[in-house]
């Protein structure tokens, strides 16, 4: 008995630092996520220009936006950018984080070296993409003309199909050191001994690969996906600097075209960039959430 | 493992040493005014070094450093907040003299540079508005008065001050009959032409053609000539003000529209009637005859290849004579000059159209409005020169609002010398504002101009032009129509009575 | 014979990942040496990455101009304190998410899930009126604050999931023996779970350094607390009329290399930080 009242007040004293302990971060995510969301939820029924009283006008930022064609197309181009660059860069660094994690001399070099872009800031690279591919006078151009393999400058950032190409690869520069880190990471999680009874049993490498090394990711390759989603789904700084979402919004993406509207715009457009802001929540939530329910699923499976 | 331990401990001592230095900084923040204070006198100093190669200045210099060291005790203290992005500019450098002229008023100009709107609005939400904010032609001042901002400066219009200035100058920033700011600046567009090229492209650089025509003809001629070196025309098709300088002025001068497609005449935005000149440029476009990468540069870039001998010809500000002559590498050396906008063949030319650059307000938090008038005075008077006197060599042409000191500086010998002059307007007779220019009171609800343009130059024929511009004229005057039911808009201004684009 | 059958495979390999590494490197390089150009000869282009002449005035003007030092300052205390404060707060957290079952966990967690996909610009505009309401604005803790939480709710999840791969038999052995269940956290949890510390401090502090939007926009009225990132781009705008862009190239090139510097030095470190913890299991 005497026991059962000691571990009753163990648990209570358990239960107070238990919430202690989480108390600093739920109080941050109140103030800074939570309540700036209910705040864009509120703004986004109002017409406010950002400094006089915000005025009630009901659902009228919501019909707004669903005939807003602009926006749709930004939405698009996220979705478009966001598989584009999971499609490129999840193989790409997986690919590389299996070369590196092999017995090959330098692979501390080529690691490190593959891993560097991430240590930069995308806002600042996105200028240096922007004279590498500019049209005139850009180095790419100067190469490919110096090789002879242009007559005429290739206009990069100009057309809209080039343009998207060069935010991915400005993209992929950035994140795929990083996401092969990851992977290395859960490769070298991976014990040994299940390689090498595979190479008993005479396994390929493809086949290693297949039966041990992706099944192996499990969960590690579930976030490192997340994570990937994540970053389309933010992509902000790149397609700012390098195209500004032009010509006409046609490379513009979610986070830009909102950004444009709480900050670039002449009127009141604050309550409208909030109902927008609303919008790309529910769209990024959803596939989030989409996304996550899959393959827990798939993982469960497994 | 020990690496890592050691590697952490590394990082938290680094850390550590870290928080200590800014606790110090820190510190140093709160000691906060005074500092900024002494890093803006220790940048007028310099500006001031500059300018001490002139006699005449030499004496306000000396009285500024004696007054500037003493500076605490009874003096006026007013912020100013400007648009500019370095300290090296106009109004920093007019609002510099004003404080050696005096020692009363000591004015602390703070700039921002392209985050200007947002940091306003910023300061608006939390009431910290500074004395005198600087006011673009982008923003309506209605906002700024309902949310209390603004200050009427009507009770220290004197006639004697009224007298001199052009009279638009009370017109842009006016609201039910009150004045609440003046704009400090005019400008007009004016086309910059490579003289070496026009040779190279056998034409004559003494005679740019008067019509577009004709200078379709000659830009194609250089491209031809330039076979890839250079090119005829330049457009910067990713700069917003790209299509009131080149598109807007056209119409403007050949009588179609005014600014943004707004047609003085219906009282209505008609986009269609800009059609020609779009597609006059789309053409250009579409033969190659513009520079490669159009549609990815902005202004500066196009002019920093202008200079390098790029680019035959393109339309800019009339003060870009004063930044080649005195600001760009290079732009000194290259043989360009300036030409008036063409017009189409047969089309009667109407006035230019002359730009009201931003006003300044005055907070009404402030608590020397009186002062703030005083230092918002000295600008609005001096600051046309000022570019003139940022190098004592070279003098600058410049457009005040006030045309006595139009004839005065632009006479001067210097001002006679300088490359590119003659194509350059000596006074406002031949240049005409518009008293409204609706399209920056507006709350689009779709895309904008500045948007649809470019595609519209981009991919000229494969899209249905007339289309686009019907749906632009329709979101535009959608906005307009709440603006007016809003009140931000009078009707009486939209369509003024007997209005006519050739005698403005 | 194995040999011989390895090689072609190898070229490859070895090709591949050297194209990767100039690809990887080649920005850096051009905008390093683009620097060190004339702002006549970089605008003009062409295909040479070496300038003709050297021509260092772009650093002494970015250095003059721009509040360099200030900057760097800034960008290293609000970095270092973002890295501080998430590993405080969020190394807790994680723990007591790992490690008990509560009514409202899934919540939470599916939350912090959530959350991580919301663009960070929706909540820009509000955060900042948050901000002015607590009196932060103007304030460098305004920054580090917010650029801690809105990296937390991702590094939450990180460290969380890897605290629950951590075997529990020693923890349940520590409660049989009376430990608290913070002590267990700072004593036990902890130490094993330095790979991952070491981690999120890293990500926290790359992410604080390359912020760009949230403290461009909560440095607006006060460019003194401006990080460098947001000092370099403003650049961008220098001296009317024209923007320097060698300026900015050399204003990038300061920003970026003592990070770049810093980490091939310590990349053993960084990197190891990384992969070392997942080797333990």
């Amino acid at each position: 008995m005497n026991k059962a009242v000691k571990s009753r007040k163990n648990s209570r004293i358990k239960g107070i630092q238990m919430f202690l302990m989480l108390l600093p971060m739920l109080v941050l995510f109140f103030l800074f996520c939570a309540y700036p969301l209910f705040d864009s939820i509120y703004l986004s029924f109002t017409k406010y220009n950002g400094f006089t009283e915000p005025v009630f006008n009901g659902l009228a930022n919501y019909k707004r936006l669903f005939s807003d064609s602009s926006w749709w197309r930004a939405v698009l181009n996220t979705f478009e950018l966001t598989v584009m660059a999971y499609v490129i860069q999840i193989p790409l660094s997986l690919l590389l984080a299996i070369l590196v994690n092999s017995k090959i001399k330098g692979q501390n070099f080529f690691r490190t070296i593959i891993f560097l872009p991430n240590v930069t800031s995308t806002a600042i690279i996105g200028i240096i993409f922007f004279f590498m591919f500019s049209s005139y006078n850009g180095i790419v151009n100067g190469m490919l003309q110096g090789a002879g393999l242009i007559n005429r400058p290739v206009e990069w950032l100009g057309n809209v199909t080039s343009a998207k190409l060069i935010i991915i690869l400005l993209n992929t520069w950035s994140q795929v050191g990083y996401l092969m880190i990851l992977f290395l990471a859960a490769i070298q999680k991976i014990p040994t001994e299940l390689y090498e009874s595979a190479t008993l049993d005479g396994a390929s490498k493809w086949q290693q690969f297949k039966c041990v090394t992706l099944p192996m990711l499990g969960q590690m390759f579930q976030v490192i996906s997340m994570m990937c989603i994540l970053n389309g789904f933010q992509l902000f700084d790149s397609v700012k600097v390098l195209t500004g979402g032009g010509p006409g919004n046609q490379t513009s993406v979610m986070a830009l075209y909102i950004y444009n509207y709480f900050f670039n715009s002449t009127g009141a457009q604050q309550g409208y960039a909030s109902a927008v802001s609303v919008c790309a929540t529910f769209i990024t939530a959803a596939v989030g959430a989409l996304y996550f329910l899959v393959t827990s699923k798939k993982f469960k499976e497994n | 493992m020990t690496h890592l331990k050691k590697g952490i401990a590394a990082a938290l001592s680094l850390t550590m040493v870290l928080g200590l230095t800014a606790c110090q900084s820190a510190q140093g923040n709160a000691a906060g005014t005074e500092g900024a204070l002494k890093e803006t006198q220790g940048q007028a100093a310099e500006t001031e070094n500059k300018d001490s190669a002139r006699a005449v200045k030499a004496e306000n210099v000396m009285e500024k450093h004696a007054s500037g060291d003493d500076a605490s005790g009874e003096k006026v203290e007013l912020t100013f907040w400007a648009r500019a992005s370095s300290a090296d500019n106009n109004q920093t450098i007019t609002m510099d003299e004003f404080n050696a002229s005096q020692d009363r008023i000591h004015v602390t100009v703070e700039c921002y540079g392209d985050n200007y709107e947002e940091v306003l609005k910023l300061a608006c939400n939390s009431g910290e508005v500074p004395d005198i904010f600087e006011i673009s032609g982008l923003s309506d001042v209605k906002s700024y008065i309902d949310a209390g901002l603004a200050y009427p400066m009507d009770e220290y219009l004197t006639e004697e001050l009224k007298a001199e200035f052009n009279p638009s100058a009370f017109t842009k920033y006016a609201y039910d009959g009150q004045v609440y700011a003046i704009p400090h600046m005019t400008r007009y567009i004016r086309v910059y032409y490579n003289r070496d090229l026009f040779e190279k492209a056998g034409l004559d650089p003494d005679n740019f053609p008067t019509t577009l025509e004709g200078m379709y003809d000659a830009a194609k001629a250089i491209t031809e000539a330039g076979n890839g070196e250079f090119y005829g025309f330049g457009l910067p098709i990713k700069s917003g003000s790209t299509w009131e300088r080149n598109i807007d002025d056209i119409a403007i001068l050949s009588g179609l529209t005014g600014p943004y497609g707004f047609d003085y005449t219906t009282g209505k935005f008609d986009f269609s009637k800009q059609k020609p000149i779009i597609e006059y440029f789309a053409k250009m476009y579409e033969d190659g005859i513009m520079m490669p990468g159009s549609e990815s540069i902005d202004i500066e870039v196009l002019r920093a290849n202008f200079i390098a001998n790029k680019v035959g010809m393109y339309f800019d500000g009339n003060w870009m004579v004063n930044g080649y002559n005195n600001e760009i590498e290079g732009g000194d050396v290259t043989n360009w000059d300036t030409a008036l906008v063409p017009v189409f063949e047969g089309t009667e030319r109407a006035k230019d159209y002359l730009m009201l650059e931003s006003g300044h307000c005055i907070s009404s938090s402030s608590e020397h409005p009186a002062e703030a008038f005083e230092a918002i005075s000295y600008l609005l008077h001096n600051v046309y020169s000022a570019p003139a006197r940022k190098d004592a060599s070279k003098v600058a042409p410049s457009l005040s609002l006030i045309d006595k000191d139009n004839a005065e500086i632009n006479a001067s010998p210097e001002v006679q010398k300088l490359k590119g002059i003659k194509g350059l307007s000596m006074d406002t007779e031949n240049l005409s504002s518009f008293t409204v220019t609706p399209h920056s009171a507006l709350t689009l609800e779709g895309d904008s101009r500045d948007t649809v343009y470019p595609l519209l130059i981009i991919q000229g024929s494969s899209m249905d032009m007339d289309a686009e511009l019907d749906k632009l004229s329709e979101t535009y005057n959608s906005a307009l129509e709440n603006a007016v039911s809003e009140g931000l808009l009078e009707e009486k201004d939209l369509k003024p009575e007997g209005f006519d684009y050739y005698t403005r | 014979m194995k040999k011989k059958r390895i090689k072609p495979g190898r070229v490859l390999c070895y090709a591949f990942l050297t194209a990767m590494t100039i690809f990887s490197a080649f920005p850096l390089i051009y905008a390093f040496f683009g620097s060190f150009k004339s702002s006549v000869e970089f605008l003009n282009g062409g295909a040479n990455i070496l300038p003709a002449q050297w021509d260092f005035s772009s650093y002494a003007k970015a250095w003059k101009e721009a509040n360099f030092a200030r900057y760097t300052l800034n960008s290293l205390f609000i970095s270092g304190m973002t890295v501080v404060l998430t590993l405080i707060v969020g190394s807790m957290a994680s723990y007591v998410l790992a490690r008990t079952s509560f009514r409202a966990k899934p919540a939470i967690i599916g939350l912090l899930g959530l959350v991580m996909f919301i663009p960070n610009v929706v909540l820009i505009f509000p955060i900042f009126k948050m901000c002015q309401s607590l009196n932060l604005m103007g304030n460098i803790w305004s920054i580090i604050i917010t650029q801690t939480a809105s990296g937390l709710p991702f590094l939450v999840i990180l460290m969380q999931s890897y605290m629950v791969s951590i075997s529990r038999e020693i923890d349940e052995a520590a409660e049989m023996d009376g430990c608290s269940f913070f002590r267990l956290f700072y004593n036990i949890m902890l130490p094993l779970s330095k790979p991952i510390l070491a981690t999120v401090a890293l990500f926290a502090f790359k992410n604080a350094w390359n912020s760009y939007l949230l403290p461009l926009a909560l440095s607006l009225s006060k460019p003194e607390i401006r990080p460098l990132t947001v000092g370099v781009i403003a650049l961008k705008d220098m001296g009317e009329g024209i923007s320097a862009w060698n300026i900015m190239i050399a204003g990038s090139v300061l920003a970026v290399f003592p990070m770049v510097i810093v980490y091939l030095f310590m990349n053993r470190f960084f990197i190891e930080g990384i992969t070392s913890g997942s080797v333990k299991g």
